[in-house]
């Protein structure tokens, strides 16, 4: 899908929460926070030490944590989801 | 600081934070009579997002409680910047800072499970008019379970007890609701429907521990999925 679709898509999504696979089989899970330029902010719902998820710090190609949330590149997502969290 | 799992539902701000979300409470509504004419309370309103759509779908005179500020406060800049005119007030539902006889209905999604429901139901009950309705969307378990079983539920969640559906309906009754039905929503997540997915207004600093506190309830959701279901309850006075 093009990076117009996931734009269009994360702005549709702002405030809930989703799970991203990027092309390079990475998961990040949060919440998006906002659409800015190339790229979806999100508030990350992983801890740090989980495999596969967000690992504050270490800047990969495509995404890394900025000021306000960790920056996904539209241009790296395989798939987006809204996550079925469920609350009492 | 120690975080509760309510302190988490607060900070993150979410909205719609029951079984369902915000597309059972549609479906829910949608089968009763609701105009401009009714009077509608809704109890632990959270973020609000129950009572924007109350307002803004049957114009109705609606009211919205929540003993916590952090929510309350999420709630007034929705329905200030919604423009709604819609009654928002600070206080404890086990103790409801309204006369006699004033609302129409009564709606409390997932919000009477975590009060002492001995001192809740009856005030639901005293504030309702005569021909009063309460809609309740409220944990139970679908099994009698030792203490054992649910001691990590009622710790976690902070509540005082846990229900089967007979004895939720015995409370209702002895409350002196007369007519009591039982409705469950078949409708699985879709993960298309944006209705379904709850909504989050966070708070500035997300502490990481309330991180945490959202991973251990979907630990202890996908544990006791067997056992801890919900019920759509409506109560008729």
């Amino acid at each position: 899908m093009s990076v117009g679709h996931y734009h269009e898509l994360c702005h549709k999504y702002r405030g809930k929460a989703v799970e991203i696979r990027t092309h390079d089989g990475k998961t990040h899970r949060g919440i998006i926070h906002h659409v800015v330029n190339d790229r979806v902010i999100l508030h990350p719902l992983n801890r740090p030490s989980n495999l596969g998820g967000f690992s504050y710090g270490v800047y990969g190609p495509g995404y890394g944590y900025g000021g306000l949330g960790w920056g996904v590149a539209l241009g790296s997502i395989a798939t987006l989801a809204l996550l079925p969290l469920f609350f009492w | 600081m120690e975080y509760t799992y309510l302190d988490c539902l607060a900070l993150f701000g979410v909205g719609g934070a029951h079984p369902g979300g915000l597309q059972l409470t549609k479906d829910m509504l949608s089968k009763e009579v609701i105009d401009e004419t009714k009077s509608v309370l809704d109890v632990g309103c959270g973020t609000g997002q129950t009572s924007a759509f109350l307002a803004k779908q049957y114009g109705c005179d609606v009211t919205s409680i929540d003993s916590n500020t952090i929510m309350l406060d999420k709630a007034k800049k929705r329905f200030s910047s919604l423009q709604l005119p819609i009654n928002t007030v600070h206080g404890s539902v086990e103790y409801l800072p309204f006369d006699d006889g004033v609302f129409d209905i009564i709606l409390s999604e997932s919000v009477t499970s975590f009060t002492n429901v001995s001192l809740t139901v009856p005030e639901y009950k005293r504030v309702l008019k005569h021909s009063g309705l309460l809609l309740a969307i409220e944990m139970v378990i679908d099994k009698k379970i030792s203490e054992d079983e649910s001691k990590p539920i009622i710790d976690f969640y902070g509540i005082s007890q846990l229900l089967t559906e007979s004895e939720w309906i015995n409370l209702f009754k002895q409350a002196g609701f007369k007519h009591i039905s039982i409705d469950t929503f078949g409708q699985q997540f879709d993960e298309n429907n944006v209705q379904n997915a709850a909504d989050f207004s966070l708070s500035e600093n997300i502490d990481e521990e309330l991180i945490q506190i959202l991973e251990k309830h979907e630990q202890l959701t996908d544990t006791y999925k067997d056992i801890l279901g919900y019920r759509i309850f409506r109560c008729c006075v």
